[in-house]
């Protein structure tokens, strides 16, 4: 028999059209709309296009005469609200499709079977957005702000739903979910130096966002319950209506009994116990730090560039696996992390961080590895020189510069954990040269 | 392609709704709705949507090969069904040692791994019984006028129907002459993401032997195109015409 050979392949096809309005009153008052069709080959006929929109309506206070003056050259506020889509799945999910598989030959014919029952009435994740904003400009634009608010409601989210398999198949994908994102967006940047040998601009970038889901599947409730009776290294996630999408559940701990070495558990209930129970499970914080942001500073003397990026996080919580894995979940027989001597319970009356030292059994998720962390870390260090005239006619190029770069060259943390373990961590160093012809 | 970017700048708001611009709209949105939706329906090669594959003679057999190719995988007739489980439960093989083979002929169906073979045989069978659904669903748009071997392929899908859902029958209910209102299991006509209910045993023998009767009345030109007994067929249907035994 000729051998039969198979493969794969990916191809879909996106259309749309817009109209967009601007109109400006006295260099004043503007205002924006955009009307947007798209369609998309990933959709069953039912649902395949989409109309979406947005309208912005800004005033250019800078141009008022009561707030005409030297220092001032920019100052607008902004708002905006619209509709936007995305569509999250594979063409298949939608219409019911064939696929030929060399596994189904029958008889002298190859077999196709449906890849799955299509949802006929998928329609797009639309997402209303409601901005507000300013942006202002001082000193001949010496110094810069732009500050936003937003709040996103995405609803129609597809996600997958459990049937039973009685229907052929165990996993649809339908529009199910709700998600509220609401942030915050600052950017401030201004020339602390302005001349022409010295130049120093410092710039920030700060932003906070928080997300609540308003409604989820069966299918995540399955998931949720089976995450949730997992003891796996750290919490899996939990899906839960009313609660971030990143939300930390563990359960809480009132530390370890000085007269038994093992951890007291506290049930939702508030009593005390030795015995684990996931349900007893509750949000202590989140993943997600409140505060995220980058700080930069860009000095210059003539030729050379010196830029530096920092990034800092603020409030994040997080489940420390080294304290999980590598001090109580470790052997004290084998190398070992010195908190295992120094901080577990090894006789009655010892007041311990962690469990008696002669339990190897793996640790139970509570709050005691769950730490809030405020980090700041120089990410980014580049040095610059770009090249004169004359060496420029040498290689005839327009532009070219050399420099050096530094990653990760320091980190200051409120918590202390192993870096690596899951992706190769590096601290990196190199010389680039780019030229421009 | 075919994307219109219209971008007006108007200084007068009056002209914002001058005719104009609300029949470039009205023609961009009637353009994209009608001639689009031909470019929107790409697929990759070797997929087809069912309601281009199930059009003809060659579709309609892919697809019946595909609920018998999928009948043919180790979860059912390939493994379980045939040589395997169903021959551990009735203790003519046994395989000392075997957790799995030891316990399932033990009749210990907690076990985890006797458990999981049976979700398997359950979803499968009603994986392989939704393609058959799915092709008398797509045959609903045909008649025996306008494609020929209708009938057959009508009779075929509710044949397989029928019988495996007999099967399941057999594997997960009581004895029918024991105890005919006994819970049986869904009887699956649809293919939908929704679940069929569950009816009663006499219920479901009630509709395999429907599905059975007029599949035999369908199935009746059979012989023209096959020898019987079946022993190797090694045509279907519109090539046996073509090139006859």
């Amino acid at each position: 028999m000729e051998a039969l050979r198979g493969g794969s392949q990916d191809l879909n096809a996106d259309v749309a059209g817009f109209l967009n309005l601007n109109y400006l009153f006295r260099n004043r008052y503007y205002f924006d709309g955009v009307y947007q069709i798209s369609g998309s080959s990933k959709f069953g006929a039912n649902n395949r296009y989409s109309h979406f929109w947005s309208a912005g309506l800004g005033w250019n206070l800078h141009n008022e005469e009561f707030l005409k003056n030297d220092w001032l050259d920019i100052f607008k506020l902004r708002v905006s609200t619209g509709y936007t889509g995305k569509v999250s799945f594979a063409p298949y999910q939608a219409l019911t499709t064939y696929r030929y598989n060399i596994d189904l030959n029958y008889l002298n014919g190859i077999g196709a079977i449906p890849i799955t029952i299509g949802n006929p009435d998928l329609r797009w994740e639309r997402t209303m957005n409601y901005n507000a904003g300013a942006d202002i400009s001082i000193l001949k634009r010496r110094i810069n702000l732009s500050a936003d608010v937003y709040l996103r409601k995405t609803t129609d989210l597809v996600i997958d739903k459990t049937i039973p398999p009685s229907a052929g198949a165990t996993i649809g994908k339908d529009n199910l979910g709700e998600i509220e994102n609401k942030g915050i967006e600052i950017k401030l940047d201004g020339y602390v130096i302005q001349g022409k040998e010295w130049n120093w601009q410092l710039g920030t970038i700060i932003t906070h966002n928080r997300n609540k889901i308003l409604r989820i599947s069966n299918a995540l409730q399955a998931i949720n319950d089976r995450n949730n009776a997992l003891n796996t290294l750290s919490p899996l996630p939990q899906f839960q209506e009313g609660e971030s999408t990143t939300a930390l559940k563990v359960v809480r701990s009132a530390g370890i009994d000085p007269a038994t070495g093992k951890e007291v558990f506290i049930k939702l209930n508030g009593d005390r116990t030795f015995v684990f129970d996931p349900a007893d499970k509750v949000v202590v914080g989140d993943l997600q730090p409140k505060v995220l942001g980058t700080f930069y500073s860009v000095l210059s003397y003539r030729r050379f560039t010196a830029a530096t990026y920092f990034r800092f996080f603020y409030d994040q919580y997080i489940y420390n696996t080294t304290l999980a894995s590598k001090v109580e979940g470790s052997n004290p027989m084998f190398n070992a992390d010195y908190r295992v001597f120094e901080s577990r319970w090894k006789k009655p009356g010892d007041i311990a961080l962690y469990r008696n030292i002669a339990d190897q059994s793996f640790p139970y998720q509570t709050t005691r590895f769950v730490q809030k962390e405020n980090t700041l870390t120089l990410s980014r260090f580049n040095l610059s020189y770009e090249l004169g005239q004359q060496w420029l006619k040498k290689i005839r190029a327009n532009k070219a510069s050399v420099g050096v770069s530094m990653n990760d060259i320091f980190r200051l943390s409120t918590v202390q954990i192993e870096r690596g373990t899951d992706y190769l961590f590096s601290r990196g160093f190199d010389l680039n040269l780019n030229i421009i012809f | 392609m075919r994307s219109m970017n219209i971008i007006k700048n108007i200084s007068n708001l009056n002209t914002l709704l001058s005719t104009k611009v609300v029949i470039i709209l009205s023609v961009a949105v009637l353009f994209l709705t009608t001639s689009c939706n031909k470019f929107l329906d790409v697929r990759p090669e070797g997929e087809l949507p069912e309601k281009q594959l199930l059009t003809d003679a060659n579709g309609f057999e892919a697809a019946l090969f595909g609920v018998y190719g999928s009948m043919n995988s180790r979860s059912l007739y390939g493994e379980n069904l045939s040589h395997n489980a169903t021959e551990v439960l009735a203790q003519y093989f046994v395989c000392p040692g075997n957790n799995n083979a030891v316990n399932l002929g033990a009749y210990n169906y907690g076990f985890s791994s006797v458990e999981s073979l049976f979700q398997d045989v359950w979803s499968k069978s009603y994986s392989s019984i939704a393609y058959a659904n799915n092709v008398l669903k797509n045959l609903e748009r045909f008649s025996p006028q306008n494609l020929e071997h209708y009938n057959l392929y009508k009779g075929e899908a509710l044949g397989l129907r029928a019988f495996l859902h007999f099967d399941l029958v057999r594997l997960f209910c009581e004895n029918i002459q024991l105890n005919p209102t006994a819970s049986g299991i869904p009887y699956s006509t649809d293919f939908a993401l929704k679940a069929p209910k569950f009816s009663r045993l006499d219920t479901v023998y009630n509709y395999i032997i429907n599905d059975l009767l007029e599949a035999e009345t369908l199935l009746k030109d059979d012989e023209q195109y096959f020898t019987f007994p079946k022993s190797n067929p090694s045509h279907s249907f519109s090539e046996s015409k073509r090139n006859p035994l």
